[in-house]
Formats: structure tokens, C-alpha cells, sequence
């Protein structure tokens, strides 16, 4: 049961983290400024009431907008964390895959709910980019697994011990990394909920509607750079420090060096970035794939 | 693991009811969008029962498959459909007799078969790994066949798209092939 | 409850504002935009994220649209009008307390207001109708109005079309509001106001805030400090430079070439070169469906951003 308390209250801190970060870089004011600010919006928003829409899908609309945090937390189960991780089977890059995939049906869901054209165009954006983005990200992760002779987050953890994944794998770990963004529809993926159309799928959400879809958007934020640290980075591995702390230190480092490069770029249009997505990263994850395969098979691992 | 107390019994039955509850409810409701995240609630109930009988791959990767393919429908039979039918009542069954006996008589089939044949007794302990075994037994001796119909599949797949589209090479870089830039109507990301 | 109020007062200290604006009275639109980015308070995307509506001036027949509008703002909400010689900042003190006593529910509106009157089918609202889209299949054609307020829009402008999926058609465009009114203001501002609407509308916000911080320093009285001039600088060539912002703006009718003499005409008139003359020649409000027609909703709405556009009366004269 403390466990259980324990990732929630991790992956809620990675999702605060992920806000602050996301605040300190676009507006001044440093770190405290950005704090108070990303507290001063979340009350903001539970004091706002809800809204309802003209003949929307009621059902389908709140079930997305409950299911986005939710399945944010649940991809949290598999981080691995001091060698164990909550929810530790033989296939949990697999169910790390699982849950963003259930998070793209519910941001589509959040569009569709409230017969409204913007968030509408919104979810079929974030429908057409995380489909794009989907098979490279499955690349990656399998190709961390691959690499590591299991599917078991703490296996491949433990498989780093020598040498860190990121090395023979940079490709992959930067798709990853990307997917986080992706997957979140933040920073330059953020078109499905960008002011040229209106917030898209945020349009029509206020109050603690709100709330819940920005809180599982930055929870996945962070909880993809915890997992990136795990995967690629060598989770607890390091000298001196615990491997709670040194898993720490990399979820933030990689967190923020994506906070810090997304927010530089501006939105990428996504009929624009689908084509780069099926016609370069495809083949370039699926090569990276043969290579680390070519290195089991020669034994490096 | 799989665990065979009165919990687990008691959880696979009441997943098997939403399973086949929600399935019923597809040709129910009167939305596209709600058949397609009812058949989708239908698979993930399934999963979750393939969890509890310890199959963790294959309980993932069904719910894995089926919500990718799940919003894939949301695109071509919500977006591309006539009427959607978002709310006006709508109904998706046809040909309802035939469908109706031959679906009766696989569901009796099934279950007299489920409760009748003498299943064999378990040889060995579970698998430290069910993953790998899983992986071992579908793929062990059968790679060769396995890589062919990975390809031949994804062939096909490729194949039907080209085919299915309306313009081709000729269309976008014109009748001698020459053109240095493609008429699309809307241009991609990468020049070409 | 005391914790609860100090709580909600403390939380709508930078409250969300949504703007209504009409084409003309840009100065006063720009002196208000200052202050609220002076005091931080975020622009609403939408109207569900506002928290205050804020009319400008005459407003004229965007009178309408501001009810429709207010009535999509959730509670706690206030509505504030701000005339052109009123105190900016202590209207916008006043509307902060008075937000802060709102009460957060309200008694419901008695009919939702964008439901329809007629006998449609689901509402009151009929349901879209079909046709064949610009590969010839039978998608869904919605009616839809664009503006006329939006992030990164130009003030007034409503534009009308037919959706299939998320391609327009049927384009029409026409301005609410009144159209005559004050001179024109400083090229340079209108530019710096065309860079900050592609930066919205092209979400790099950090660009856009730095652009709309500018044109409220350049709007002073006196030249431009050397600071300024080299912020200035330094955001016009990032947006010239930025590799990503190009490959947006590429192959979108000719958006990526206004941009460039956006950025001319900033430049120019920071170097103290500035002149009616340098600014691109305005595009009249007819030529607005031809330019729209065939694209996507978000790449209609970053070539508006980007176009000059007459919609005052002054605008117009100076076409000719």
C-alpha cells in the first residue's frame, strides 16, 4: 500500500516538476515565481466552474477527461525505481506502451465529447501526430529491450550496469524522449491543443475538467523522463549517491533538458510532421533496432 | 502468477459480464463513437481477464493492439462515415437472422465445448519468464515462417494503400518523371 | 469559509482576460495589451479559460458577439468596458477586486445561447449536411465562423466557410465592428503587431510575448533606447533565422515572404528608417476567400496572421 502511495506521490511531483520547469522557461521570475504561478493556476482552476456543451457526448467527454491523469499514473507503475518497480511483470515496456496508447484514445475522446469544431480538429490532430509517432516509439522500446534480453524495466536497469544504453542507442533514446513530448501534445507537439485553433482540445474544458488534463498531460510529461533515465540512462546506477537519489537527478536532468529544448521551437504543424515521422523515423528507429541487434548477437551485452 | 482464489473467480466473472455487456451494448447505442470505445472496453475487459490467468504478454498486448485500432476506427468509420450518427438513433446490424442463429449456435458451441472436453492435466510449474516462453514457443522453430509473413503482411498492407489512392508517381511528378517538386495539393514536410 | 475566499482571491490575482476589440482603435488595444502583460495577466485562449471580458471603446455590432462570448465564460467571471480615456490601470485594479467577490456559481442562463431555434433534430440544431470534398469523398460539410475573437486574429475579422474534416471551403470573409475611427498608427507597431500574431497563431510563445513586450516599448514617446533597438534586432533575426518557423511557414501562400517583410519593415523602422512606404501593400477584405480557399483551418489561420489587411476605412483609402 505504500508503494502504491509512494509512485503516486512520485509521478504527481514529476508532473509538478514538469509544470514548474515549463513555467520557469517561458515567463520570468525563476524558480519560486514559477512555483507560486503553477500553484496559483491549479487553484485557479478547481475555483472555476465546469462547463457543458450544446448536445455533446456527455459520457464520452468526462470518461476521457478522468481517464487522461489516470492512465498517466498508471504508466508510472512500471518506472522502475531502486530495483523494483510497482507493477513489475515480464512485459512492462509493453505496458508502458499500452497506457500512452489508451491516453491517445482519451485526448481523442476530450475532442470529440464536446461537439465543438476546435477541440474536435484537435483530437483528429493528436489522433493523425500519435499515430505517425506510435511506431517509432514502439521501435524504441523495444530496442531497449531487446538489448537487455527481457522486457522487464528493472531487467533492463540492471543490464546497464557496464555500460549505459544511451551509448550503443542514442537514436532510440531520443525518440523516447520526443514520444514524452508527444504523447503529452506538449511544446513543439503541441498542436492539438495550440492557439491557432482556440486551445483545440482545452477549448472547451474549465474548472477542475481542466485541471485533470493539464495535470495528466505534464504527469506523462514527467513520468516518460523518469522512464527515459530508466531506460537508456541507467536508472540507479552511479557512484556514491542511492539509487533513489541518482534515479532522481537523471528523471530531472533529462526533464529538464526537454522542457528547455521544446520550449525553444515553436509548434510543429502536424500534416507537416507526419510525413517526417513514417518517412524518417521509421526506418531510422528500425535501423537502430538491427544495429543493437547485431550487438547481442556479437555479445556485447 | 495466476491466482486461483475466490477474489480472481469473482473478478473474471464480473469482467466477463462488462466484456459481453459492452459488446451487446455496441449494437445499442446509437453513436459510432460509443460503439467503437464499448468494443474497446469489451477488449480491455478481456486483457484484464488474459492478466488474471497470468498471460501478462498477451493481456498488454491485446489491449495494446486493439486501442490502436480502436482509434484507427474513430478515423475511417467516424470521420470518413456518412452519418456518424452522434446521436440520432442508428443501427448497425444487418442481415439479423443469419447473424443471430449462426452467433447463437458458436456461443453454445463454445461453451459446451468449455465444459465438456477433458482438458489435460497441467506438466510442469509455471515459467519464470512467460514472456520468453511465449516468445519461444510461437517463434522457436518457426522463424524463417515468421520473418516471410512479417514481410509478405507488410507488403500487402503497402500494396492496398498504393493501390487504393487515386494519385500515383505520374500525377504528382508528372508524365516523364521530372518534375523537381511534387503537385500535391497539400505539401508534406520533407521536399519531395 | 474564510480559507476558501482568501484561496479564490489569492488564485484570481492574474485572472484570464479575453479581449474584445474592434478593427479601429488599435492604440488603445495596444495600451491595454501592455498593461496586462505588465501585470502578467495570461491572454484566455478560449472563452472557457477567461475569466474576465474586457470590451474596448465602441465595439458597435461586436456587441453580439461579446454576449456570446459571456456566455461561455465560466464562474467567477466579470465583465469590464474600458474606454479610450480611462485609466488603464485603475480600471484594471477595480475589475480585480470586483472579480474576487464574484460568487462562484451563478444562477443558470435560461436556455443555452448557441442552441438552435429552429426544429432541427438533436437541440434544435440540424445535423450536418454531406458533399464531396477535394478527393471525392462524401465527408460531412459543417458552416463555420472564424473570429471574430481569437488568439492571434485580427480584431473584427469574421470569416465564414464550410468545413469537410478540416479543410475550408466556401470562404467568405466580412469585418464586424466600426471600421472608422483613429490614424493609423506607427508602421513599425503594425508590423511588430502582424509578428506577434504569426508567433501566437505559430505557438512560439515565448517569441510572441517577447514581440508584444517590444511593441509596448516602442510605443513610448521619445526614439527607441539602444536596448530596445537591440532586443528588437535580436527578435527578428531569431524569427528570420528559426529553421522550425520556416518549415511551418513553407509552401503556404506566400505567408513565409510576408513574414520576411514583417520583419523588413521592424527592422527599418528601428533603424530609424521608418515610412508608410515600407509597408507591404494592404490585402482587401475580397481577396481574403480566394487566399483561404482549399487550406486547413490551422494553415488558413497563420496565413491570416500574416496578412495585411484593410479593414479600417483609413486602411482601405491607403490601398488606392
Amino acid at each position: 500500500m505504500t508503494a502504491v502511495v509512494a509512485v503516486l506521490a512520485g509521478a504527481v511531483l514529476l508532473g509538478a516538476a514538469a509544470a514548474i520547469a515549463d513555467r520557469a522557461v517561458t515567463a520570468r521570475g525563476g524558480p519560486r515565481g514559477a512555483t507560486t504561478e503553477v500553484l496559483r493556476s491549479g487553484v485557479r482552476l478547481l475555483v472555476k466552474g465546469r462547463r457543458t456543451t450544446v448536445a455533446g457526448d456527455r459520457l464520452l467527454w468526462r470518461t476521457g477527461v478522468a481517464a487522461v491523469p489516470v492512465l498517466a499514473i498508471a504508466a508510472a507503475a512500471v518506472v522502475p525505481v531502486a530495483g523494483r518497480s510497482l507493477l513489475s511483470t515480464s512485459a512492462d515496456l509493453v505496458w508502458f506502451n499500452a497506457m500512452e496508447a489508451l491516453m491517445w484514445a482519451a485526448v481523442w475522446l476530450v475532442g470529440w465529447g464536446p461537439n465543438s469544431i476546435h477541440p474536435l480538429v484537435g483530437g483528429y490532430r493528436f489522433l493523425a501526430q500519435g499515430l505517425a509517432y506510435e511506431l517509432p516509439l514502439m521501435f524504441s522500446l523495444i530496442t531497449a529491450g531487446l538489448a537487455a534480453g527481457s522486457l522487464r524495466a528493472t531487467d533492463v536497469v540492471a543490464a546497464q550496469q557496464g555500460l549505459w544504453f544511451v551509448v550503443t542507442m542514442p537514436v532510440a533514446f531520443v525518440v523516447f524522449v520526443a514520444s514524452a513530448a508527444a504523447f503529452a501534445f506538449w511544446g513543439p507537439f503541441a498542436s492539438p491543443a495550440s492557439s491557432d485553433i482556440a486551445g483545440g482540445v482545452l477549448a472547451e474544458l474549465s474548472g477542475p475538467d481542466r485541471l485533470l488534463v493539464q495535470v495528466g498531460r505534464y504527469t506523462l510529461l514527467g513520468v516518460s523522463a523518469a522512464m527515459a533515465a530508466a531506460l537508456f540512462l541507467g536508472g540507479g546506477h552511479g557512484p556514491w549517491l542511492p539509487d533513489v537519489v541518482w534515479t532522481a537527478v537523471k528523471s530531472l536532468a533529462v526533464l529538464g533538458a526537454l522542457v528547455w529544448l521544446g520550449r525553444r521551437l515553436p509548434v510543429v504543424r502536424p500534416d507537416r510532421f507526419v510525413d517526417v515521422a513514417w518517412m524518417v523515423l521509421v526506418p531510422l528507429t528500425l535501423v537502430q533496432a538491427l544495429v543493437v541487434a547485431l550487438l547481442v548477437l556479437a555479445g556485447a551485452y | 502468477m495466476p491466482d486461483t482464489g475466490l477474489a480472481a473467480h469473482l473478478l473474471a466473472a464480473v469482467l466477463g459480464i462488462v466484456a459481453v455487456g459492452t459488446g451487446i451494448a455496441v449494437f445499442r447505442v446509437d453513436s459510432m463513437a460509443r460503439a467503437t470505445f464499448s468494443l474497446l472496453a469489451s477488449f480491455l475487459a478481456v486483457a484484464a481477464m488474459l492478466g488474471l490467468l497470468g498471460l501478462t504478454y498477451l493481456a498488454v498486448v491485446t489491449a495494446l493492439m486493439m486501442t490502436i485500432e480502436m482509434a484507427i476506427m474513430a478515423v475511417f468509420m467516424i470521420m470518413f462515415m456518412m452519418n456518424p450518427a452522434g446521436l440520432m438513433p442508428m443501427t448497425m446490424t444487418h442481415n439479423q437472422r443469419g447473424s443471430f442463429v449462426a452467433g447463437t449456435t458458436t456461443f453454445v458451441v463454445l461453451t459446451a465445448g468449455v465444459w465438456l472436453v477433458d482438458w489435460p492435466a497441467r506438466g510442469g510449474s509455471l515459467p519464470a519468464d512467460a514472456t520468453r516462453q511465449l516468445g519461444e514457443a510461437i517463434m522457436g522453430s518457426h522463424m524463417l515462417v515468421m520473418l516471410v509473413i512479417g514481410i509478405g503482411l507488410f507488403a500487402t498492407i503497402l500494396a492496398g494503400t498504393v493501390l487504393a489512392t487515386a494519385r500515383g508517381r505520374y500525377d504528382r511528378f508528372g508524365a516523364e518523371l521530372d518534375r523537381r517538386e511534387p503537385s500535391d495539393p497539400l505539401p508534406g514536410g520533407l521536399p519531395r | 469559509m474564510d480559507v476558501r475566499d482568501r484561496l479564490t482571491r489569492w488564485a484570481l490575482q492574474r485572472p484570464h482576460v479575453l479581449l474584445v476589440a474592434a478593427p479601429v482603435g488599435t492604440t488603445l488595444r495596444w495600451r491595454v495589451e501592455t498593461e496586462l502583460g505588465r501585470r502578467r495577466w495570461p491572454a484566455a485562449s478560449s472563452p472557457a479559460d477567461a475569466d474576465i471580458l474586457l470590451t474596448l471603446a465602441q465595439i458597435g455590432d461586436l456587441d453580439d458577439a461579446a454576449d456570446v462570448l459571456w456566455g461561455q465564460v465560466p464562474p467567477p467571471r466579470l465583465r469590464v468596458h474600458i474606454d479610450s480615456g480611462d485609466d488603464i490601470s485603475r480600471v484594471l485594479d477595480d475589475a480585480a477586486r470586483a472579480l474576487s467577490e464574484r460568487p462562484a456559481r451563478e444562477p443558470a442562463e435560461p436556455r443555452p445561447l448557441d442552441a438552435g431555434d429552429g426544429d432541427g433534430d438533436i437541440a434544435g440544431l440540424p445535423m450536418a449536411g454531406g458533399g464531396p470534398d477535394r478527393d471525392g469523398m462524401e465527408l460531412d460539410a459543417l458552416t463555420v465562423h472564424l473570429g471574430p475573437v481569437l488568439p492571434g486574429w485580427p480584431a473584427g475579422l469574421v470569416v465564414s466557410a464550410t468545413l469537410q474534416g478540416d479543410v475550408m471551403t466556401d470562404v467568405g470573409a466580412r469585418v464586424l465592428g466600426p471600421t472608422v475611427g483613429d490614424p493609423r498608427p506607427d508602421p513599425t507597431l503594425v508590423a511588430l503587431d502582424a509578428l506577434e500574431r504569426v508567433l501566437i497563431v505559430s505557438g512560439w510563445t515565448a517569441a510572441a510575448r517577447e514581440a508584444a513586450r517590444l511593441r509596448g516599448v516602442l510605443a513610448g514617446d521619445g526614439p527607441p533606447t539602444a536596448d530596445a533597438v537591440r532586443r528588437v534586432r535580436a527578435l527578428v533575426g531569431a524569427v528570420r533565422r528559426s529553421r522550425a518557423l520556416g518549415w511551418s511557414l513553407r509552401d503556404l501562400r506566400g505567408t513565409d515572404e510576408r513574414v520576411q517583410r514583417w520583419c523588413d519593415v521592424v527592422e527599418q523602422g528601428v533603424a530609424g528608417r521608418p515610412g508608410a512606404a515600407a509597408l507591404p501593400a494592404y490585402v482587401p477584405l475580397t481577396d481574403v476567400p480566394e487566399l483561404l480557399d482549399g487550406l486547413d483551418v490551422g494553415s488558413a489561420r497563420i496565413a491570416v496572421a500574416a496578412l495585411p489587411l484593410a479593414l479600417t476605412s483609413r486602411d482601405r483609402a491607403a490601398q488606392s
